[in-house]
């Protein structure tokens, strides 16, 4: 088996543990993962995120994630070797200024973000932490990429309990923020958090921001309405507690929040941040929304 | 034209029309979910209890031939133009040939009498009529316009004839089971993952031969069947302790065999393969999965922290770190809601697929097979009636027929179980809380020639 120096070379560091290298005049990026780190002090070998990034993007072929060409170990170290991605792919896309030159783009953006939930969905795999800043773009050729699979998982149906601790805050659904400890959530978690970043799109600030599970909570409600049995039936078992839920508020009018988006647009956004998982719209369908119309 | 401005009229009236119409409500909030139907899952009558075809002579098995050339020939004048399905009631179409064709239709109170003319002459007018206890129950596919909506599949006059005539030779005699809806009482529930239900088990099937470990025990040279057996009972019971999911467990089995088909391991290094497996597997499919150190206590100290952890990564770096695969587990469960299963036979089920797991025999056979002869034979042990149905064929892909050399392994093992020193799984099966499925007598499976009937 060939030793990493003799199967790459030329390695030129992008950041501390990020470096560009070659192999048959081809270029790649490499991530240096170090096993032994901070979190596993005691030690437990390969950290189950590792193992868990590695094993999903392995299987993966989509032109909308970044792809993973080989992985190789060194001692306490691990190289994943990526496809290269040239200096025009900007990480943290709601950061490029030329991203809201042209309102076709977001809509194209959009459209690639979903498409790709949608085949990992169908593929039994939970993104849990989608946010912006692990998005990259290239604005010339108009193509998107979603790298950092360190939250994704497998999921079997019916899901089982998962950790809730998961994501960014910002981006995270009302199901979660509900749901203290290890609780259950699905697909529509991740249709959430492209609701979120499609909200930041076109108010270029993040839609949601509170510091904690309770602030965000209602500032949530704040927007889109106390949710009650008839809108989110079982929510006030969910919940456990009505202090969570604060003083009724009642839903804002999208139309007023969102004056750029035609109805199309604010129907796609409003059934993406429907409060209850269950009536929420799945990526697939989102995929279909006249709204994309002439993408 | 007609069926055209009937649909208008029924859109304008808001009334539900298949393949579109009003959007649906849920508790007062508009259903953003959209659910794509499953097509292939329905609950539709089939074709000879939906309609009774009333010739005006019996018939007999020349007159069937008869009126078979006679639809085929009109068949041919029409160029082979095929009437779309109607979703709605209204004057039956005419095809170019001068035929009318029987449309589907929506149900409506009262019987609704088409008549269809196969040729102009009086002695060969056929009464389809719509039997109103039978009716066909049509899907409703929400939001889904027309075009993404699948071709519905088409009654034509010839295959009901064809029908008859097969009914009037004895070809049939019992109406075709009702295919069950298995995900109905889950719409509403988003941890079903109902949207994609379909597609994952797709992708499943798609895939499941590529991660399937090869018959390799005899590359092994100090390896065999019955050591592979004593570590895998091994490992349920540490599973059992460290209450870990299924998932985990066979995803342990899968790693180890798909080591073994890749690498020669030295016998004292084979329980040592098995930890490092649980371990690996349990980190991939466990919020919070055991250490290491767990590991090296349970092991009796056999083997050391160092040597798990580099066997650990000598596993990943063989397998290529290819953990995302579908096992046998993946396939039962969907295989066991498919059965509408009662407490007795979801634990036999689970019984007889561990049995399977133990025995290397088992790994000749794809995870889709195993999972689904698990099934049969839980039904078969439990005298279910019928044994197999149309809903488990469609779910599972495989006939009666088929399953019944991997079910009869299976039985096999339950049959011995008891005796041997390996009885794990038997103590697990035999706990009240797993319903005591263990101890119940083993099924006597049906001779292969009588398969055939049930399938």
């Amino acid at each position: 088996m060939l030793t990493l120096r003799e199967k790459y070379y030329d390695f030129d560091q992008i950041s501390s543990k990020v470096f560009k290298c070659r192999r048959d005049d081809q270029f790649f990026t490499m991530k240096i993962v170090s096993i032994l780190n901070e979190e596993n002090q005691a030690n437990n070998g390969v950290p189950y995120w590792i193992i868990r990034e590695i094993s999903i993007l392995k299987e993966l072929d989509h032109i909308n994630i970044v792809r993973l060409i080989d992985v190789m170990t060194d001692g306490p170290d691990l190289f994943l070797v990526f496809e290269y991605l040239d200096n025009e792919f900007q990480a943290d896309f709601l950061k490029n200024p030329k991203m809201f030159m042209y309102p076709q783009m977001k809509k194209e953006f959009l459209y690639q973000i979903l498409n790709t939930v949608a085949y990992l969905h169908a593929r039994k795999i939970l993104l849990r932490d989608l946010r912006p800043e692990n998005i990259l773009v290239n604005v010339r050729t108009q193509v998107l990429k979603i790298a950092l699979f360190g939250a994704a998982r497998t999921f079997e149906a019916p899901l089982e309990a998962y950790s809730s601790s998961v994501g960014c805050l910002s981006y995270r659904s009302p199901e979660v923020l509900f749901q203290f400890g290890c609780e259950k959530y699905s697909t529509p978690n991740d249709v959430w958090a492209v609701g979120c970043i499609f909200g930041e799109m076109l108010l270029h600030r993040p839609l949601f921001s509170g510091p904690s599970d309770v602030e965000l909570l209602d500032e949530i409600f704040t927007l889109l309405g106390t949710p009650t049995e008839e809108t989110w039936p079982g929510v006030t078992s969910i919940c456990g507690t009505c202090a969570l839920m604060g003083p009724p508020q009642q839903p804002k009018d999208l139309a007023k929040e969102f004056p750029m988006l035609n109805p199309d647009g604010l129907d796609l956004l409003s059934k993406m941040l429907c409060l209850c998982p269950n009536y929420r719209i799945s990526a697939e369908d989102a995929v279909k929304h006249p709204y994309f119309k002439g993408v | 034209m007609a069926s055209r401005a009937i649909v208008q009229q029924q859109q304008a009236r808001g009334e539900a029309v298949v393949g579109g119409g009003k959007q649906q409500k849920k508790n007062g909030v508009a259903d953003g979910r959209n659910r794509k139907a499953l097509g292939d899952i329905g609950n539709l009558a089939n074709i000879r209890s939906a309609v009774e075809v009333k010739p005006n002579r019996p018939i007999t098995r020349s007159f069937g031939a008869q009126l078979l050339a006679n639809a085929q020939a009109a068949a041919a004048a029409g160029n082979n133009k095929k009437q779309a399905c109607a979703n709605v009631a209204g004057p039956p179409a005419v095809a170019n040939g001068g035929v009318a064709v029987a449309k589907r239709v929506a149900p409506k109170p009262g019987p609704k009498k088409v008549t269809v003319t196969v040729k102009p002459k009086p002695e060969e007018v056929i009464d389809i009529e719509a039997s109103p206890d039978k009716k066909e129950v049509l899907k409703d596919k929400k939001n889904e316009g027309d075009a993404n909506s699948k071709k519905k599949s088409q009654h034509t006059l010839t295959s009901v004839l064809t029908a008859r005539s097969k009914a009037a030779c004895g070809i049939t005699n019992k109406p075709k089971e009702q295919i069950i809806d298995i995900d109905a009482s889950d719409v509403d529930n988003e941890l079903a993952a109902v949207e994609y239900i379909d597609d994952i088990y797709k992708f499943y099937k798609l895939v499941e031969n590529e991660s399937h470990p090869h018959d390799y025990i005899d590359s092994q040279p100090e390896i065999n069947e019955r050591m592979r057996a004593i570590l895998v009972d091994w490992l349920i019971d540490v599973h059992t302790k460290f209450e870990l999911s299924l998932e985990t467990l066979y995803l342990t089995i899968n790693i180890i065999d798909r080591f073994l088909a890749v690498k020669t391991v030295p016998r004292r290094e084979l329980q040592l393969v098995g930890i490092s497996a649980m371990l690996m597997a349990s980190k991939y499919e466990e919020i919070w999965p055991p250490e290491v150190n767990d590991f090296v206590c349970l092991s009796d100290r056999a083997y050391t922290h160092e040597q798990i952890l580099a066997m650990e990564k000598t596993i990943l770096n063989k397998l290529e770190w290819t953990l995302t695969v579908p096992t046998p587990f993946v396939f039962l469960v969907r295989f066991i809601k498919a059965a509408v299963p009662d407490q007795e036979l979801e634990n036999m089920a689970h019984f007889m697929s561990e049995l399977g797991m133990m025995n290397y025999a088992t790994l000749m056979y794809c995870p889709s097979m195993v999972a689904a002869s698990a099934v049969f034979a839980a039904r078969c042990t439990l005298n279910k009636a019928p044994l197999w149905n149309e809903t488990l064929k469609l779910h599972t892909g495989y006939s009666q027929e088929q399953l019944m050399d991997c079910a009869r392994l299976l039985v096999g093992f339950h049959s011995t179980l008891g005796n041997g020193k390996l009885r794990v799984v038997y103590r697990k099966y035999s706990d009240p809380q797993k319903g005591a499925v263990a101890v119940l007598p083993p099924a006597k499976l049906l001779p292969e020639g009588s398969a055939s009937q049930h399938s």
